[in-house]
């Protein structure tokens, strides 16, 4: 049975309003009934709700990479906050007694089983299938793909005219009524497949719809638009290579397809070879942000992976109308180790998914290994980042952990990281989601600013043609000292 | 590679996205500058594409021109992003590090709100900041900048955070706080510097002493305030105290009372007098030094003679010259009354025997009584009252006599500290009944002694028909002992104080007299549509006697609350009289339901007449005393 922290339960609750609400539970002791099976694998008890009959809830760790909670509550929270009491409960050391399982639960435990042994058996017959030459999957159909393709091109056609009609007129005449007329005209894109361009387009849009510091942000919207405009470009191409090219499939080592609107499968990221196995990662830092123009909130953190020191992100969408009941996530201090870790197509910071983890205490050791992957020279990280920055398909604020062997204030103002190797970079606030971080180094110790690895995190100003770096985290030998969040 | 052209061309084909690709036709700007890529282009690639990116959007007319706008802007840009100067901003400098951070594990969802409320502005921030506190989010290094700026937030989140929260911190924030502090600084920075004193106490006092001598006007008065308490500034305070600036007077006043040393009294009584009497009045009432009172003590009785002396020149004078009368009062009386008057106000809370000699002295005057106003006589009788001492009691029950009717009600609180209930009876009942100033002061200081049961039964009514869960608010319900004499009730009976009647009725059995009283009145009350308070309040004393209403009375009373409230209503502390009534009133109600006069409130007297028709008693309970506020606390 794997150790339930409050920590743990804190991971799991969807957001602090959650894990509030199950901690009450247990302090006005609401739990009726708190029970453990003979095995410690299984967690259940009975919660007062305000129904007649009391919820019974059940936390099942037959399988502790993927713990299994239940309850009969009518909440679309998941977990709800009666799994969340009783796990509490648990961590906070109440007496829980022993008791047969269930037998509901051992019905619902036997048909899981089920479930697995099946899937086991589809798996092991694809292989089989795939060893002996078959098709490994189900054939696209083929005239549907070809009919999808043409719409997409509709689409892209349908925003490039809006890209055009935008650098013709210019960006100065888009007033409120014409802002509505390009709004309308995005929505129509709605039809052709195409939710991530149209996404780029809206984002655009939006920019330009702010009325108040205009000049301000006719450098950013300069570079939406020509962005937009090759992200166009190349979707056409592509789109066009494709629709020629039936056989030819996703393309799976960019972040094109994710561009246009495709939302990746993991099913099809194993099937990419996308998939690593046991894969231990740390988190660096963490931020949440709100994307209107994808009506979302977007939870962002960076992991440096154990394994081979890459610094990955994990993005969660939360749009706004469900983000109730879409977990948020938050920092997180323990080492995740993910039995199958996916990463998605393209980029510096490439985005990673796990669905089965386990988490352990992050040791001195670990902070070792982060800090042994710290890219040592500035000028190497640099030609990476401008490399990266000059694709316009790229992600405008990537991440890397740099080795310093001095952090140290700039003598006509900012603050500067020097490889003690010549290289120097300058660090800055990017400003955005993000707080002020710079001003936080002088509040550090000696010992925090002097043979240390640094996560920062890139912004170039085109107005000002200044690449800058923020810093975000610290890696001492003894602890990650988080400067954001 | 040039980048001073980028930069050049970036800014011509901005310039062209805001004003519209249509422009860029034979753009002469644009123009000038392709000869220099061309020459460029000869030996780089990347400009000879810039080039013709140039020459294509200058040839190009409609869409075209925006088509080659946008790529020429996707080659330029992807140009720009690989030239990004990175170098920082002059030589490297050591940064003084303060070692304040500690370790950092408060997670996003705990502190991105703390710093988002106190980074921004409306209302709803205080909450947050106070979670914020409770789950320990301000001991995160991260959050002592922003908290600091917050010192210069709203008053509201600006003093929480003075308050509790960075003090709550301790020694880790005062290097942050001293690299802020400003000593020229404004309000924030007098917080900041409440703040390092919270926490490092004397450690710093060179620093209060700094902002005493040297600070803007706000950090000098906190740095007063702050040196108050530590001796060895007392020059420093007597030098402040001499300040042009009234709000600084007032800091070194308040420090100067704190003091308890000789010049610091010396100073304030030398203030007293003057232009700042009203600054210097509450910290002399304040200080415990006394000296300081015996000061206090001497110059009240020094001015009583000075006015006396000023009265006196004034008859002088008038006698002397009867054709040309001086002015009454003479700009001496004028003057002298006045010092004096600052400085009995400052005797408030004294209790040395000389304050009593002093202020009774006063009571005495005859001249001071003169020409004070009844206010100021009162607040003489009142320093006597307030000093809770027995001679000072005897002191005031002593003046007595034609000039002191006003003086009754005090001699009433003095003497029911002492005297048994029939000697209280004796001396102040028949005053009761006069008109006079004796009868007048003595309902006002009744007013404040004897309990108010209408208000008490309210609150126990509302409480249990609100399910209130919290506290009620304490009350007293019991007759001062001395007050306790039952002759009162026939006396506070004649001079028509019903509801001053409602305690004794509680405690004792009603005569007839008393019951008549009540019955007369209620019938009369009944019959005005305004006098609904009164009519509940006798209602009331007769309910406390055990005297059920008669149906008439009944049917008065409904027809008067439903003409209260324009809807079905009947508030908690009749309704709770009305239920409790015996079931031999229920068949007058049940007439009355059913006649239709009160229709609007036959939903709620319903369920009361159901109650009252399952009291068994005929007549109420006879226990007295506590037992019957009980008895009549749980019919609420």
């Amino acid at each position: 049975m794997m150790t339930v922290t409050e920590a743990f339960v804190d991971s799991i609750a969807l957001n602090a309003a959650a894990a509030k609400n199950g901690r009450d539970l247990v302090k006005k002791n609401s739990f009726a009934e708190l029970n453990q099976s003979e095995d410690g694998r299984l967690l259940f008890g009975a919660c007062k709700g305000s129904g007649k009959e009391p919820y019974r809830c059940s936390a099942d760790f037959v399988k502790p990479e993927s713990p299994v909670y239940r309850c009969s509550c009518p909440s679309r929270q998941f977990p709800c906050k009666h799994v969340l009491g009783l796990l509490y409960a648990f961590a906070q050391g109440r007496a829980f007694e022993a008791a047969a399982v269930p037998e509901d639960i051992a019905d619902k435990r036997e048909k899981a089983e089920k479930r697995e042994e099946k899937r086991e058996e589809k798996k092991q017959a694809e292989a089989e299938g795939a060893a002996s030459g078959a098709a490994p999957r189900k054939k696209t159909n083929k005239a549907a793909l070809a009919k999808k393709l043409a719409a997409q091109l509709e689409g892209v056609e349908l925003a490039r005219k809006l890209a055009l009609q935008i650098a013709q007129g210019g960006i100065a005449s888009v007033d409120a009524a014409m802002a509505r007329l390009l709004e309308q005209q995005i929505k129509q894109l709605g039809s052709y497949y195409v939710p991530g361009l149209a996404a780029s387009a809206e984002s655009l849009v939006r920019l330009l719809r702010q009325t108040d510091g205009r000049d301000a942000i006719y450098t950013e919207a300069v570079d939406q638009l020509t962005a937009l405009h090759a992200l166009l470009n190349r979707s056409a191409d592509y789109l066009n290579a494709r629709l020629a090219d039936p056989e030819r499939g996703p393309d799976a080592a960019t972040v094109l397809e994710e561009r246009i609107g495709h939302a990746w499968q993991l099913a099809e990221l194993r099937e990419h070879g996308r998939a690593a196995t046991d894969v231990e990662l740390a988190q660096l830092a963490f931020y949440s942000y709100a994307d209107e123009a994808r009506g979302e909130y977007v939870d962002e953190g960076f992991w440096v992976s154990l394994h081979d020191g890459a610094v990955v992100r994990t993005v969660t969408y939360r749009p706004f109308r469900a983000a109730k009941y879409i977990k948020e996530e938050d920092s997180f201090f323990q080492v995740i180790a993910a039995k199958e870790l996916f990463a998605y197509p393209g980029g510096l910071n490439p985005r990673v998914r796990w669905e089965e983890s386990l988490m352990r205490e992050l040791s001195a050791g670990d902070l070792g290994r982060i800090a042994a992957c710290a890219l040592p020279a500035v000028n190497e990280a640099l030609k990476i980042v401008k490399n990266e920055l000059k694709n316009p398909l790229a992600v405008k604020r990537p991440a890397m952990l740099l080795r310093a062997s001095r952090l140290t204030a700039a003598s006509e103002g900012g603050y500067a990281l020097e490889d003690g190797r010549g290289g120097r970079l300058a660090l800055d606030d990017l400003g955005g989601a993000l707080p002020p971080t710079t001003r936080l180094l002088e509040l550090l110790g000696p010992g925090q600013l002097a043979d240390v690895a640094v996560l920062v995190m890139f912004g170039h100003d085109l107005d000002t043609g200044r690449l800058t770096a923020q810093p975000l985290s610290i890696v001492t030998e003894q602890e990650i000292v988080r400067l954001a969040f | 590679m040039s980048i001073a052209i980028l930069t050049e061309l970036q800014a011509e084909v901005r310039r062209l996205f805001i004003a519209g690709s249509g422009l860029a036709a034979s753009d002469p700007r644009l123009l000038k500058l392709q000869p220099q890529l061309a020459k460029l282009g000869e030996s780089s690639l990347a400009f000879k594409k810039l080039d013709e990116g140039v020459r294509k959007t200058t040839e190009a007319s409609g869409a075209a021109a925006a088509a080659a706008l946008l790529e020429l802007s996707g080659l330029l840009h992807a140009m720009l992003y690989t030239q990004g100067k990175s170098e920082p901003r002059g030589a490297s400098v050591p940064i003084d590090a303060l070692g304040s951070a500690g370790r950092t594990t408060i997670s996003y969802r705990k502190l991105a709100p703390v710093l988002e409320a106190l980074t921004s502005r409306g209302s709803g921030r205080l909450q947050v900041l106070r979670q914020g506190q409770k789950d320990g989010v301000f001991h995160d290094f991260r959050a002592f900048l922003p908290a600091v700026q917050g010192l210069a937030d709203v008053p509201e989140i600006a003093e929480y955070l003075a308050r509790k929260v960075l003090p709550s911190i301790g020694a880790r924030i005062v290097p942050v706080l001293l690299r802020q502090f400003d000593v020229q600084g404004g309000k924030a920075d007098a917080r900041m510097l409440g703040v390092i004193h919270a926490i490092e106490g004397e450690k710093q006092l060179a620093l209060y002493e700094r902002a005493a001598r040297e600070g803007a006007v706000e950090l000098q008065i906190e740095a007063i305030g702050l040196l108050a308490r530590y001796d060895g500034f007392l020059p420093l305070l007597l030098e402040h105290s001499q300040d042009g600036l009234r709000a600084i007077r007032q800091a070194a006043y308040d420090a100067l009372a704190l003091q308890e040393h000789e010049e610091a009294a010396k100073r304030l009584m030398e203030a007293l007098p003057g232009r700042d009497s009203d600054m210097v009045i509450e910290p002399i009432r304040q200080s415990r030094y006394a000296p300081l009172e015996q000061r206090v003590v001497a110059y009240v009785r020094s001015e009583l003679g000075h006015y006396a002396d000023a009265m006196a020149g004034f008859e002088r004078s008038k006698r002397d010259n009867p054709e040309q009368p001086p002015a009454n009062p003479s700009p001496q009386m004028e003057q002298s009354f006045d010092r004096l008057i600052v400085g009995i106000q400052a005797l408030k809370g004294k209790r040395s025997d000389g304050a009593l000699q002093a202020v009774s002295e006063l009571l005495g005057s005859e001249i001071f009584l003169a020409g004070a106003d009844s206010e100021m006589k009162e607040y003489v009788a009142k320093l006597l009252l307030d000093m809770e001492r027995a001679d000072a009691d005897e002191a005031l029950l002593s003046r007595a006599g034609a000039a002191y009717g006003w003086l009754a009600g005090f001699h009433l609180r003095a003497a029911i500290r002492h005297w048994t209930a029939t000697d209280v009876y004796d001396r102040f009942a028949p005053l009761l009944a006069k008109r006079s100033a004796e009868s007048v002061s003595l309902k006002e200081a009744l007013v404040g002694l004897v309990p108010d049961m209408r208000e008490v039964l309210r609150h126990v009514s509302w409480h249990k028909a609100n399910a209130d869960e919290g506290a009620l608010p304490a009350e007293r319900t019991e007759l001062p002992e001395a007050l306790s004499d039952r002759r009162w009730m026939k006396r506070l009976a004649e001079a028509d104080l019903p509801w001053m009647l409602l305690p004794y009725l509680l405690r004792y059995e009603a005569d007839a007299e008393t019951l008549d009283y009540l019955r007369t009145q209620l019938n009369a009350a009944l019959d005005s549509r305004k006098k609904q308070d009164i009519a509940y309040t006798l209602w009331l004393g007769l309910f406390i006697a055990g005297v059920p209403l008669d149906a008439e009375q009944l049917r008065k009373l409904v027809r008067q609350l439903a003409a209260q409230y324009g809807y079905a209503y009947i508030d908690p502390a009749s309704s709770a009289l009305l239920r409790s009534l015996p079931a031999s009133c229920a068949p007058a109600l049940e007439e009355l339901l059913s006649d239709g006069t009160v229709a609007r409130l036959v939903s709620v007297l319903e369920p009361i007449l159901e109650d009252m028709k399952r009291n068994q008693f005929a007549e109420f309970p006879a226990d007295e005393g506590a037992e019957r506020y009980a008895w009549l606390k749980s019919k609420m």
